[in-house]
């Protein structure tokens, strides 16, 4: 009787109340009737009568890439709504302000992702710019290339352009240096050092240009 | 020679200072690993020092979890965006980006005032 295709989402609770599939449509052949039924739509473009489990997966397969994409959106909307106007007082400059970081954001992912590095460089004084004093916007700067970091390392890793050994040599007294770093960020003003640095980088963009 | 670019690449990396550029110039410089190759070692050896260096920051509450999150979500769709050009674009060519890059954002460090 209850032969379903989609046993996750699949329960009596549709006899029982059946307002509920007006909302959203329970997934499995038999209540196919249903106009509303996204099983019903499918069979009908693959032109075949619901007969077995395996028939009903295979044309969910060709047409799922566009209704799961879909049916992710409406599901994702309603955090994006609330993302962007759960504040409900001050409406305007929330949602500039939010849309702002959103952009910042995306900006220093692709540098990250792409140039592998210097992400941090310009993620300092974008975030600046958002009334953070100058040590707060450095170390806010690590915490976002962090997750940026890992998904990109992670992909870099899967397509083969970098083992663990690699970097194996360099590791342990990175991670010296940027405990002494994290320390130090507090006590001095970095403006002398950005300027050694910031000499350093045109001389090594310059000649990474003429190579 | 490892030892000292991996020390100061790490103390740069943590105060926020492009600690990366660092490391990337080095293995394009002295040890000529092609470009991809060494930013797949920048990306891979910034993972560990960065957890360090936001414990520290974190203790001396120096991290501001609201902004971060937001931009961080945005940044996770340029990655993806970056990844796709990066498998189609030529890889020659990446090396002449960064030196660009690294030329822009040396002139706005030098000129533009806090």
């Amino acid at each position: 009787m209850f032969f379903t295709n989609h046993p996750t989402k699949c329960d009596n609770s549709a006899y029982i109340n059946p307002t509920r599939t007006l909302r959203e449509p329970v997934l499995c052949w038999w209540n196919a009737d249903l106009s509303t039924s996204v099983e019903w739509r499918e069979q009908e473009i693959n032109g075949r009568a619901p007969t077995c489990f395996m028939q009903v997966s295979i044309s969910r397969f060709r047409l799922g890439g566009a209704l799961f994409a879909l049916k992710r959106l409406i599901f994702f909307r309603r955090f994006i709504f609330l993302y962007f106007f759960g504040n409900t007082l001050n409406i305007g400059s929330d949602f500039i302000k939010k849309s702002v970081y959103i952009f910042f954001g995306f900006l220093i992912g692709f540098i990250n992702s792409l140039l592998g590095a210097g992400g941090g460089m310009i993620a300092v004084p974008l975030l600046k710019r958002s009334s953070l004093s100058q040590n707060e916007a450095h170390a806010s700067a690590i915490a976002v290339i962090l997750p940026l970091t890992f998904i990109s390392a992670s992909m870099y890793l899967f397509k083969g352009y970098v083992a663990f050994d690699d970097v194996f040599p360099f590791v342990v007294f990175g991670i010296i240096g940027s405990i002494f770093g994290a320390l130090i960020l507090k006590k001095i003003s970095a403006k002398m050092l950005k300027r050694i640095f910031a000499v350093f980088m045109i001389y090594a963009g310059i000649r990474m240009i003429l190579r | 020679m490892n030892i000292i670019a991996g020390f100061l690449s790490g103390l740069a990396g943590a105060m926020g200072l492009g600690g990366g550029s660092l490391l990337l110039l080095y293995l394009a410089f002295v040890l000529s690993v092609p470009q991809i190759n060494a930013q797949g070692i920048n990306l891979l050896f910034f993972i560990p020092c960065a957890i360090t260096s936001i414990f520290f920051h974190h203790r001396n509450k120096l991290v501001r979890w609201d902004i971060v999150l937001p931009v961080a979500m945005g940044g996770i769709a340029g990655v993806f965006c970056g990844l796709r050009l990066l498998s189609v674009i030529d890889p020659s060519l990446l090396s002449k980006i960064f030196g660009a890059f690294l030329v822009v954002f040396g002139l706005s460090e030098m000129f533009i005032k806090k």
